[in-house]
């Protein structure tokens, strides 16, 4: 009896190892593909302050970072076309896109989310 | 005997099984280690960064980012946008709609934005921020890929 739960144990393991052969073979990149596609915002990022409706900041906690970048790129070329002077915001972004090539994400999205804010209430 | 025999083979059999489950779990993003140069191929929407000695061909839309840390940088740049040099050393393409081709012995190339098209050769570090998805080549080898990272991961290239 011993001997068989011995064997049966064997040949899961072995079934375990054949599998991850099969389905994850040298090379094949990671599963979650990167699809390239222009982000949507969330409802909270899309507001503009000027509407009556708005929340008083964005929701920053639901954003990802491409929703977080592509709001910034957004009202900066709202605030410029209306003839704002962007130029704190501008610098601050730049600080965030230094701590992003140091690897300091915590940083990077601090100063992001501090240029979003600039922008969102000048 | 028999009974020492069937034990052996059974220790076999989970060395192998185990082994084997271990030699082929996906290698995500990790690189070869050694020397030369190697080459960068990157699309997607975030933060595309590249910092070193080499050649960088950029294309895409947003704000461009080019520093030239030894001042001997080749920089050509090409479409739409408003160039502003910062005191701090860096050159900014506001609303930047078009190429840059930029190489140096130590140079600094970012392109915030979407629709980024990158190729870069030579030694450094990337930072690829968003979604999207890269790869790099050394001597016609496949040695790294994946996919851009939510949070600001520096790569090694090569």
């Amino acid at each position: 009896m011993n001997r068989w739960i011995v064997v049966l144990f064997s040949l899961s393991l072995l079934f375990s190892g054949c599998a991850r052969f099969s389905g994850q073979g040298a090379g094949t990149p990671p599963t979650q593909t990167g699809t390239a596609s222009i982000p949507t915002m969330t409802a909270a990022s899309t507001q503009m302050p000027s509407a009556p409706t708005l929340s008083p900041t964005p929701d920053f906690s639901s954003m990802t970072f491409v929703e977080k970048n592509e709001l910034f790129l957004q009202l900066l070329a709202e605030r410029q076309a209306a003839g704002l002077d962007t130029s704190e915001a501008e610098e601050v972004y730049l600080l965030s896109v230094e701590a992003s090539f140091d690897g300091d994400s915590i940083q990077a999205d601090q100063y992001l989310e501090q240029a979003i804010l600039l922008l969102w209430n000048p | 005997m028999k009974t020492t025999r069937f034990y052996t083979i059974t220790v076999l059999a989970l060395i192998l099984a185990l082994t084997g489950a271990a030699a082929f779990v996906p290698q995500t993003a990790s690189a070869e280690s050694g020397g030369g140069t190697g080459t960068l191929t990157a699309s997607g929407d975030g933060l595309a960064g590249i910092r070193g000695n080499g050649s960088v061909h950029i294309t895409g839309n947003g704000i461009l980012y080019i520093r030239d840390y030894a001042g001997d940088a080749s920089i050509q740049v090409t479409g739409s946008g408003v160039k502003t040099e910062l005191p701090n050393g860096w050159i900014r393409y506001m609303g930047f709609h078009g190429t840059a081709d930029v190489s140096g012995s130590m140079i600094s190339v970012a392109l915030s934005g979407y629709d980024i098209d990158l190729q870069a050769s030579g030694t450094g570090k990337f930072l690829l921020r968003g979604n999207g998805t890269y790869s790099v080549v050394r001597d016609g080898v496949v040695i790294l890929s994946g996919t851009w990272t939510e949070s600001a991961e520096v790569q090694q290239l090569p």
